[in-house]
């Protein structure tokens, strides 16, 4: 496991499942109105082929420094009290949590904005990279749409 | 200079290898790093269009010059999430 956890940032990359009842406690607090949490699951059909395998491998030591970079832009855009990056590696079998983004702000709607970014940065950008079995017996390492060659700063 | 490379996903698979050490004359920058191990490991050369490199744990551009020491990490598209 890799982690970093301050009293407001929590991030995580567990070889082993995902504990969402400890995300929603560390997010909770006084200031906050809203907390939002997106759990990213293991999705047996895509497109016509059945995955019966899914495995997730990461660069542990970049993926949180990167997870951390993202989680300062969020907080340069919206009020967020506290956030949570958590990530599983490994086997994750179908209909487990492979993400958990987590955020608690003032009001609802900047909640559900900042958890949007970060989810959709996490796929950008965070190298993790995910391998899928499928049931006629092809293996394909999966490339994400959101990855932006023009970004390479 | 002694700069030490990484492989994940699709490009460990199509070199064999998860981590090597190699030594080049400087200066030397990403851009030409990536030619270099292209020529190396030619099964990897078709990838070149859709890799970034980061240096000690930062995305940078094919013109970042890198130094002795440095840990380079060859990143295809990511997917997670």
């Amino acid at each position: 496991m890799t982690e970093s956890r301050s009293s407001e940032l929590w991030i995580r990359i567990v070889d082993g499942p995902l504990d969402v009842a400890a995300v929603a406690d560390f997010l909770r607090t006084e200031e906050a109105g809203g907390v939002d949490i997106f759990l990213g699951t293991t999705r047996k059909w895509t497109g016509g082929r059945e995955t019966t395998l899914l495995e997730y491998e990461s660069y542990p030591a970049m993926a949180v420094e990167e997870m951390r970079r993202i989680a300062d832009e969020a907080g340069k855009c919206w009020p967020i009290l506290k956030t949570c990056l958590h990530h599983r590696e490994g086997s994750v079998p179908l209909r487990e949590i492979s993400v958990i983004i987590g955020v608690s702000t003032p009001h609802r709607g900047e909640a559900f904005e900042a958890c949007r970014f970060l989810i959709d940065e996490l796929k950008s950008r965070v190298p993790i990279w995910k391998r899928e079995t499928y049931s006629n017996g092809e293996i394909e390492w999966v490339e994400n749409r959101e990855w932006r060659m023009e970004d390479g700063e | 200079m002694t700069l030490r490379i990484l492989f994940f996903s699709v490009l460990r698979d199509r070199t064999g290898e998860k981590e090597i050490e190699i030594t080049m004359d400087p200066p030397v920058t990403t851009g030409d790093l990536w030619h270099h191990l292209a020529q190396t490991y030619a099964a990897i050369a078709p990838y070149g269009g859709s890799v970034k490199l980061a240096v000690n744990h930062t995305y940078v551009d094919d013109r970042h010059p890198l130094s002795d020491g440095d840990e380079v990490a060859i990143i295809t598209p990511v997917s997670g999430g």
